[in-house]
């Protein structure tokens, strides 16, 4: 019975894919693209938005589920110059200033998920929890989409 | 081998800027009507011309292997997140949306700029989720510095140097979508900005089957 309570509870809860720890940054569409061929990297997205009056700044992001997958995140940008692309590792982490979002997306900003222990499949739920720099954590989680997948899991480019 | 990119550099600033700075001062948003026109890079000099390679199924391959067909390409590697799957997934999705026979007409094709880590396995599991008729090209590190010299392609391994060491590198690069006619004269340059409708639009009149 008690289980079952908290099974309800649960369902009444509005969707979101975060479960967080502050209610100030809202997370939304959050998704990785399927590995491809044998890599063991690839690429997240969302979109962050601050609702607070003050400015966030996301400074980091870990794998923490599944269990049995092991990797590195970093926070990259993809900036382009005259045609030549590369890809700069934000130091400083993200600023979210106060009111706005931040929307992470292929060719722009994104997590880089790095030396997997394992291939991600369409289906597949990524835990990773995000740090901000106000030692506020926020739990999301990333939809594995199909390579074909552009924009978001709904959205074919 | 590192001392020849400020060259290649150069000579990829010399080919592309005039024309690709000047597209993008006029086009912030690109998402304009003229983005397949003004998407298209203009290039002063040779482009493209012979090469000898190794497709992604071990066999030496040379330009004129593919005579007979159009040939769009991507210059990339396979352990790029972000930009390379993005720009190769729009150029599988502008083919597919082209009619039949004109999608018959174009090979996509895959060259690698990391001959290192893209052996030939590597690059036949990589363009095979993509499309089953992408070609990926790779070969010696000879082979594919003289392929990116013809068309003009910046490529530079960045990290420290136990990345270089551990070949966890990544690498800045020109991105960059060519169309290589049937008789393996180049044809087209666009930008990877060019949004997948108006990449399309352009095959749809340029490409005759």
């Amino acid at each position: 019975m008690k289980r079952l309570f908290v099974l309800l509870l649960f369902n009444l809860l509005p969707f979101s894919t975060t479960a967080s720890t502050a209610s100030s940054i809202i997370i939304d569409d959050a998704w990785v693209r399927a590995s491809i061929g044998n890599m063991m990297h690839t690429a997240g997205y969302m979109h962050i938005t601050n609702m607070d009056s003050i400015d966030h700044r996301l400074i980091g992001a870990e794998i923490v589920a599944p269990h049995a997958l092991i990797g590195k995140v970093d926070l990259h940008q993809t900036v382009e110059d005259s045609g030549v692309f590369r890809m700069q590792l934000l130091e400083e982490g993200l600023l979210i200033p106060a009111g706005e979002t931040q929307i992470l997306q292929p060719k722009s900003t994104h997590l880089m998920l790095m030396e997997l222990n394992q291939k991600l499949t369409p289906g597949m739920v990524i835990k990773i929890i995000l740090r901000f720099a106000n030692q506020t954590t926020h739990t999301v989680d990333f939809q594995v989409c199909k390579l074909h997948h552009k924009f978001s899991c709904a959205i074919q480019p | 081998m590192r001392e020849h990119w400020p060259a290649l550099l150069i000579a990829f600033i010399v080919a592309f800027t005039g024309g690709f700075l000047a597209y993008q001062l006029q086009n912030p948003t690109l998402d304009g009507a003229d983005n397949a026109l003004s998407s298209v890079v203009q290039v002063q000099g040779k482009l493209g011309g012979d090469f000898h390679l190794i497709r992604h199924d071990g066999v030496e391959v040379q330009a004129s292997d593919f005579h007979g067909q159009y040939l769009l390409m991507y210059f990339g590697y396979s352990y790029c997140p972000d930009i390379c799957p993005t720009s190769l997934i729009q150029m599988v999705r502008a083919v597919h949306q082209l009619p039949e026979k004109q999608q018959q007409a174009i090979t996509p094709v895959f060259v690698t700029v990391d001959p290192v880590r893209d052996t030939p396995t590597e690059i036949a599991a990589y363009v095979a989720d993509f499309d089953p008729r992408m070609v990926g090209l790779g070969g010696s590190v000879e082979q594919i510095q003289a392929m990116m010299q013809n068309y003009k392609v910046f490529a530079r391994k960045t990290g420290a140097e136990e990345d270089i060491k551990n070949l966890t590198y990544l690498i800045d690069h020109s991105s960059f979508f060519y169309l290589i006619k049937p008789d393996g004269q180049f044809s087209h340059l666009f930008s990877s900005q060019i949004t997948t409708e108006a990449l399309t639009r352009s095959l749809t009149t340029i490409v005759q089957p």
